[in-house]
């Protein structure tokens, strides 16, 4: 008993080789944390290169789009234009129309009617142009300054990914300095660490299961037919503790 | 003999409102140039006031390479700045000379039915009175020559303006 419970490690006294397979076993989970944590970084540096380029492509076409919005907007002013020199044209047609002698007055009065009667409409339908071109514009020059907002965070999210990954490979490296000193310190192979780690495990719910056990009532538990139930697997475990350990096995019974 | 029933022209806005020292010559905002004076509407070139009277703003306006004499409706203040019409009215007063009218656009041009008192028209169911570009150019230009007279006045020596003499 005394033999198992020193291979779990819950006897008094100096650190045991539990303590220091439990080491190996922490040291293992910070690798494997720092491996995915490597690996992660490395795939979120990945997708903010990928998102930073489909940004790039979104912000070109934003600031065609702007651009084509404002040829259209100096386009409706250019019409807008026209019709005020038609405007014009239809005022002067109109006024030479007046001072004119019959049958050219009327003639004239009624070209110069018909065309402000098309230009104001014209103009009217210009206006309307003109007013949703330069809402367009607003609208993708707004729409231009958020993409750059998001290139700016995928730019920065890229950079932090890349430190991240630049930590992780340190810390890869540091727990790669911390095996070689565990190894000196605690004189176990890291596989042997790990095996003794798991026979610890294994160690601690036997004694757990045994404690149990003697805890009952003496006049409730039939010792005999314990022992000739464990006795099978208990005795080669001793045998083989005692072996491991280099201690003999104080008497048949022991175990 | 009958008062003709329509008026040939033109109507365009004027912002010399009721206030303004003209308002004798421009009784409202809308007023009447009659085809008389009105030559032609035209798009003004490059233009500038030089006096200022009765609320008129005189000054020279380019016009297909001329310069001719400026009578504008609604100057811009000296501390103000706002965009001007690019649009006004060649006319020709009495005296042969061609002057350019700027005030606000012109609505209509036509043959409009005689105002029921005046010289002016009817539009839009109101009557429009009729400006007399002669009048005003006439009442403008002797407001000028005014204040120039006695302004030279104020500067001449006591001893000459005893005498009676402008420099």
């Amino acid at each position: 008993m005394d033999v198992l419970r020193r291979t779990a490690g819950v006897s008094a006294g100096a650190r045991s080789a539990l303590e220091d397979a439990t080491l190996w076993e922490a040291r293992d989970k910070a690798a494997k944390a720092s491996a995915d944590a490597s690996r992660l970084a490395e795939k979120v540096t990945a997708s903010a290169t990928r998102q930073r380029s489909q940004l790039d492509a979104t912000v070109e076409r934003a600031a065609l789009f702007t651009s084509k919005s404002e040829s259209a907007t100096d386009g409706a002013k250019r019409v807008m234009e026209a019709l005020d020199r038609l405007s014009v044209v239809s005022l002067n047609a109109g006024l030479e129309g007046a001072r004119s002698p019959e049958p050219l007055a009327r003639a004239l009065l009624l070209v110069s009617e018909e065309l402000r009667a098309n230009v104001d409409r014209g103009a009217e339908a210009a206006r309307d142009l003109l007013s949703a071109t330069r809402d367009l514009t607003a609208q993708a020059n707004d729409l231009s300054q958020r993409l750059d907002g998001s290139r700016r965070d995928a730019s920065e999210i890229g950079s932090d990914a890349a430190l991240l990954k630049t930590a992780a490979q340190d810390a890869t490296l540091a727990l790669a300095d911390l095996e070689a000193r565990l190894k000196k310190a605690t004189g176990l192979d890291p596989e042997l660490a790990r095996t003794l780690a798991l026979a610890g495990d294994h160690a601690k719910g036997l004694i757990s299961a045994l404690t149990a056990i003697e805890s009952h009532e003496p006049h409730d538990v039939d010792r005999g037919a314990v022992a000739e139930a464990l006795g099978p697997v208990l005795a080669p475990l001793a045998k083989l503790l005692a072996a491991t350990t280099g201690e003999r096995p104080k008497g048949g019974d022991e175990a | 003999m009958n008062a003709p029933r329509t008026r040939a022209g033109l109507v365009l806005r004027s912002t010399l409102s009721g206030e303004a020292p003209a308002s004798h010559l421009v009784a409202g905002p809308v007023v009447f140039l009659s085809a008389g004076e009105a030559r032609a509407i035209v798009e003004i070139g490059a233009r500038t006031v030089v006096d200022r009277a009765l609320g008129v703003g005189v000054g020279v306006a380019a016009l297909g390479g001329q310069l001719l004499t400026l009578l504008d409706l609604d100057p811009p203040g000296p501390e103000e700045t706002r965009p001007t019409s690019r649009v006004g009215v060649l006319a020709e007063i009495e005296s042969g000379e061609s002057v350019i009218v700027a005030a606000g656009p012109v609505l209509a041009t036509g043959n409009f039915s005689a105002a029921s008192e005046g010289e002016g028209v009817a539009f839009e169911g109101n009557d429009m009175p009729l400006l007399s570009l002669a009048l005003l150019y006439r009442k403008v230009e002797a407001r000028i020559w005014e204040g120039r007279a006695l302004a030279s006045q104020a500067r001449a020596p006591a001893s000459r303006r005893s005498e009676g003499r402008i420099p």
